[in-house]
């Protein structure tokens, strides 16, 4: 057997696709032949050496691993396999606290009765604090101090700002372009069909919710600190303080707990559509895009195999938007996004086509979702079918789900999230705009991040017809 | 030489004391000649992270029997060696079906060379770095090539595909790829 020969039978074992009477050739020959053993165990040697030297391992670094492992054995957990172990003993804590629920539940309904009733007292309107621009409350101009009449639509041009103080202490920032409408007599129930509004509500009656309806989104205020903002396409819901549960409109969809530091996504035909990205308050996102600005001296696009790509990356900054233009064919880029100093966790995106109609707007795009060990949630509609795998072959065992999106139109936003062990690990968003795209990562700890084989292919729409 | 932890004898008694930066400093200095020494013996990567991860829970557990008349990572590598024929062992009897066989035989082989090896030939304990080192000399296309085999996993069709050629040309070059990294190993190897 010739080294070609031999290489080749251990690749395809490797692979999982050497048949059974080649596997048994392969066998004999080895059994024959202690030259070809030292061989065959070097090539295997070598396998190994080369996929860990590259960086394929466990997810999660062994010192993690070992630390859980030892904070789950003081629960009298088995010791294989870290994230098992995180999964199970997070069932166990939530067995604890059980009881603690059932006697907050009951403790709730005590209280109900007693908010009902406060609720149930006639309160004055509520009164405008403070008022940037000029305005109108139907055809009335509104000023500090008067009161905001309440099923009134309150329309704001660009840049106009409307503060507003209700008697329970609530405060209201609606900011312009926006069109809102408070729809009871008191600040409960906002109609936000444009626009950005700011709210930190008091306390509120169970029985009667502060509500904030857009037309993509219903949101129930269960906590005091938030910030929706809606447009066409979109209601986003950053919560800040407490939390708010976020239903889809108009079908209703099961809704989301959107808790504290987390944002909400509803888009107009997402099939899903909320996204909590759970986030340390000191690790700020960071926003990557493109567009024709000139390349930062420490970027630089890496493995351009187009002849002429015009489209030029600009590269990274934190909290701030870049954009790259996608008004010519063929790049194919790697990207690395050094977001954070140390880690090992990475995305690979790899989009590999669109079609444009007219040169300078990008109509739609493919993306194909390549985490190893991620789950994805498509934000965006046609969105692809969703399947679950689960890695028993691989290091460790993670239940994972899997979600392939195919196209991707214009402006539609892609969530994607990196969970191990039922923790998010970081989580992004790729938006594609007509002229435009942006992706977004943030982490829940130290990360480097990388964006690899970004690949953006022109296809000629007359050769497609 | 493989890494000695700073000041060994304050970090095994802070491993002593549960100390948790006293687990990370030892981890820091022994995990990648540690994983080099592993992979030298087992036969999937599994095996290398569960070998390697219960090498360390030993360590926490029974660092009260290290004895300082060695180094640590001696102390570690003895530990990764019983582990490992553990390892081996359990997964020989857990293989039936003719593909399973061949993984059988591997699993046959490690346990003998592992027999077989000095415990105090600490050459496997730097293949792992010499392996960096080579790669950083691999040109780049190459080196992408590398990635998609051996970290992404992808076949070699698969590779074939995406850079428009045959699955042949593909496997060759992969072949030559390693056989040069593995000249190169060599080559640090008695340089050193």
């Amino acid at each position: 057997m010739t080294a070609d020969e031999l290489h080749d039978l251990l690749e395809r074992h490797a692979e999982a696709s050497l048949g059974e009477a080649d596997a048994a050739r392969l066998l004999q020959r080895l059994r024959e032949d202690p030259q070809l053993r030292e061989r065959a165990a070097e090539h295997r040697r070598m396998r190994l050496l080369l996929a860990t030297a590259l960086g394929r391992g466990a997810p999660l670094p062994v010192a993690e691993r070992v630390l859980a492992l030892r904070a789950a054995a003081a629960c009298g957990e088995r010791r294989r396999f870290a994230s098992r172990v995180i999964e199970r003993s997070g069932l166990r804590r939530r067995m604890l606290w059980r009881p603690i629920f059932v006697v907050a539940a009951a403790l709730c309904l005590a209280l109900a009765g007693g908010w009902w009733w406060y609720a149930a007292v006639d309160r004055p309107a509520v009164r405008v604090e403070a008022c940037v621009g000029r305005v109108l409350a139907g055809q009335t101009a509104l000023r500090p101090g008067a009161a905001c009449p309440p099923g009134t639509a309150i329309t704001l041009a660009a840049s106009e700002r409307l503060e507003l103080r209700c008697a329970d202490t609530s405060y209201f920032v609606l900011r312009g372009p926006g069109r809102f409408a408070q729809q009871w007599a008191e600040q409960r129930r906002w109609q936000v069909d444009a626009g950005t509004l700011e709210a930190i509500v008091a306390p509120q009656a169970p029985a009667l919710p502060a509500s904030l309806v857009t037309p993509q989104a219903q949101v129930r205020v269960l906590g005091t600190r938030l910030t929706v903002s809606t447009d066409p396409i979109a209601t986003r819901v950053a919560v800040t303080e407490g939390r708010v549960r976020l239903r889809r409109r108009p079908d209703g969809s099961e809704p989301r707990i959107i808790a504290a530091g987390a944002t909400g996504l509803v888009m107009n035909r997402a099939a899903a559509s909320a996204m909590a990205t759970e986030l340390q308050p000191h690790w700020p996102p960071a926003l990557a895009a493109w567009d024709g600005a000139d390349l930062p001296a420490s970027w630089r696009p890496l493995a351009v195999h187009a002849a002429d790509p015009t489209g030029r990356l600009v590269g990274l900054e934190h909290a701030a938007p870049l954009t790259l233009s996608l008004d010519d064919s063929g790049e194919d880029f790697r990207i690395p996004l050094p977001a954070w100093d140390a880690g090992s966790i990475e995305a690979s995106w790899d989009i590999t086509a669109h079609d444009t109609d007219r040169p300078g707007v990008f109509r739609d795009g493919r993306v194909v979702l390549d985490l190893a060990d991620s789950f994805s949630q498509p934000a965006g509609p046609d969105a692809g079918q969703q399947e679950s795998i689960n890695l028993t072959t691989r290091q460790t065992t993670v239940q994972l789900l899997w979600q392939r999106v195919r196209v991707l139109p214009t402006g539609s936003w892609y969530a994607v999230r990196k969970r191990l062990a039922g923790v998010d690990l970081f989580s992004g968003w790729i938006f594609v705009g007509h002229d435009r795209m942006a992706f977004q990562v943030t982490s829940s700890k130290p990360a480097t991040v990388t964006l690899t084989d970004l690949r953006i292919v022109h296809v000629d729409p007359d050769a497609e017809r | 030489m493989a890494q000695r932890p700073d000041n060994e004898e304050a970090v095994v008694a802070g491993l002593a004391r549960g100390d948790e930066r006293a687990f990370r400093a030892v981890i820091n200095a022994t995990e990648l000649p540690l994983r080099s020494y592993i992979a030298t013996y087992a036969v999937d990567l599994e095996m290398i992270e569960e070998v390697l991860q219960t090498t360390y829970v030993v360590c926490f557990e029974q660092i009260g029997a290290y004895r300082a008349e060695g180094s640590l990572l001696g102390w570690l590598k003895g530990i990764a060696r019983n582990t490992l024929f553990a390892e081996l062992r359990r997964r020989r009897r857990a293989r039936a079906t003719p593909l399973g066989e061949l993984d059988q035989w591997f699993c046959d082989h490690h346990l003998d060379r592992l027999e077989r090896e000095r415990m105090e030939d600490e050459s496997q304990l730097q293949h792992l770095t010499r392996l960096r080192r080579c790669l950083g000399q691999v040109p780049e296309r190459l080196r992408r090539l590398l990635d998609l085999r051996y970290r992404h996993d992808l076949s070699i069709g698969e590779i074939a595909e995406r850079n428009v050629t045959t699955r042949d040309a593909m496997a060759k070059v992969l072949q030559r790829a390693v056989g040069r990294l593995r000249r190169c190993m060599e080559q640090e190897a008695r340089a050193s």
